[in-house]
């Protein structure tokens, strides 16, 4: 059974897709608990400077909060290339996605990405891209989740500095190899949503949320058909 | 034990908060803070017999979320395999009113052939209700409940598996199926099986991972609990609070 990626929302700063049919109450719980722990974790660490850091609060926040972690994997290395980050992240989730269509994975990545509207674009540079005092350095932390209809969620994100100029699609932009500063530092968390631990938390975590929502969570539009 | 004296043994049942955390307990070095150093995942599904009552499916729901997170708590399933169920229980049976039919099945084994986690449990649960003989009229009905949960499970999509290239690393899993059945007279009876092991890879997929070809520790076990729901009413409110504050721990710990 192929899913269809239908739906997308900039949560926070994470671009969320959803393969339909995605239930209901689980894309609500997802949404909800993913910017929460997005949220605790910046106010612990500044994720532009202190990436290990944030990673590890945000990890162990979505597992103290109902996500029981299936895989984790996280890497830093030297960029030997120029990269495009949405095919680094089209890689990562190749092997394991069987159930959503290689094809709307290839739509995603490589052609509707590109396409973000403008508030979207906007949005997304707002929340992934730190620029240095001087106007010298771009520091670039990108998100992206993907919510399955399985009660599954991965969850990659990425993080590297550059001279470059970032532009309006920073998932699309190719990075040349000499612009990069240092490492590429990267983590994927896959997890699935523990109903019976996350029942403790949802009204509070909803709650939590209610006048902060609807600035930080918005529907995209051009990241889908 | 009389009335009583039961009750003041209740009374000195220790609380969750006085159970030291996994980190305290002898031989556990794995740091839940760093997450790259070992994949613990575990998750419970109980199947409910349809036409339970309300109350009934919280005070089940509550007492097994109570006893899992007291196990969870003080044991780690990759460093002390077999000792989280002994926990799980004793918190049910001596704390929370479910009396076990004496009849709770353990075995470990070492690098055994096995199959998938979702039959090891399912297995475990027919044999302790066919040794207790106490499920009654409700023994098949449990195991085609517990079936049920898991077979619901089964649909969903075939697991995500990011990174499935079983890069060793310790790891550990549990795993719990249970069934839950009220009769008409009221009697609610819960059967367990749970499964915990321990393994030098990384698993996806616990419970439909096909373990045959994996050396892993395993440790298995089988109760047939029945509820006294009515003594269990005295604590309910404690269990809440206890639950409510072990809320306010993440929320405290995570504020935004």
């Amino acid at each position: 059974m192929t899913h269809k990626i239908e739906q997308a929302y900039l949560n926070g700063a994470v671009l969320t897709l959803l393969a339909t049919p995605v239930n209901q109450s689980f894309k609500d719980d997802a949404l909800d608990c993913g910017l929460y722990v997005q949220l605790a974790a910046s106010k612990q660490f500044d994720r532009f400077t202190h990436f290990q850091d944030w990673q590890t609060i945000l990890i162990k926040a979505l597992t103290a909060f109902g996500w029981v972690r299936l895989d984790f994997a996280n890497q830093q290395q030297p960029i030997s290339e120029s990269i495009v980050v949405a095919n680094l992240m089209r890689e990562a989730l190749s092997e394991s996605l069987g159930s959503v269509g290689e094809e709307q994975l290839d739509q995603v990545f490589a052609t509707r990405l590109t396409g973000l509207c403008a508030e979207a674009s906007k949005a997304v540079v707002e929340n992934s891209v730190q620029i240095s005092r001087h106007h010298d350095v771009s520091s670039v932390v990108l998100q992206l989740a993907l919510l399955l209809p399985s009660r599954q969620m991965a969850l990659l994100c990425m993080a590297f500095e550059t001279r470059e100029i970032i532009g309006p699609n920073p998932f699309t932009q190719s990075l040349a190899k000499g612009s990069l500063i240092g490492d590429l530092k990267s983590f994927a968390f896959v997890g699935t949503l523990d109903d019976l631990r996350y029942t403790a938390y949802r009204q509070r975590i909803s709650e939590a949320l209610d006048d902060r929502r609807s600035g930080l969570r918005f529907a995209v539009r051009g990241a889908v058909t | 034990m009389n009335n009583e004296a039961f009750l003041n043994y209740l009374a000195s049942v220790p609380s969750i908060d006085s159970i030291p955390p996994a980190q305290d307990a002898p031989g556990a070095s794995v740091n839940a803070i760093e997450p790259a150093s070992a994949a613990v995942v575990g998750q419970a599904v109980i199947g409910f017999v349809e036409g339970m009552s309300q109350q009934a499916r919280d005070d089940v729901l509550d007492t097994v979320t109570y006893a899992t997170l007291a196990a969870d708590k003080r044991y780690n399933v990759v460093t002390q395999n077999g000792e989280w169920y002994t926990t799980f229980r004793a918190v049910m049976t001596r704390a929370l009113h479910w009396a076990s039919q004496d009849i709770a099945f353990l075995s470990y084994s070492s690098r055994e052939q096995v199959v998938t986690m979702d039959k090891i449990s399912l297995d475990l649960i027919a044999s302790s209700i066919t040794a207790a003989a106490t499920g009654g009229a409700a023994g098949p009905l449990l195991q085609q409940i517990a079936a049920d949960a898991v077979e619901a499970l089964r649909k969903q999509d075939k697991p995500l598996g990011l990174f499935n290239s079983r890069t060793r690393k310790p790891g550990g899993a549990r795993f719990v199926v249970g069934g839950c059945n009220e009769s008409r007279e009221g009697v609610i009876v819960l059967a367990v099986g749970a499964v915990e092991a321990k393994t030098e890879i990384s698993v996806g997929n616990v419970l439909f991972f096909n373990w045959n070809s994996v050396a892993v520790d395993m440790n298995r076990s089988a109760d047939v609990f029945v509820f006294h729901q009515s003594l269990y009413a005295q604590r309910r409110e404690r269990v809440r609070q206890a639950l409510l504050e072990a809320s306010d721990a993440a929320f405290l710990e995570f504020p935004i």
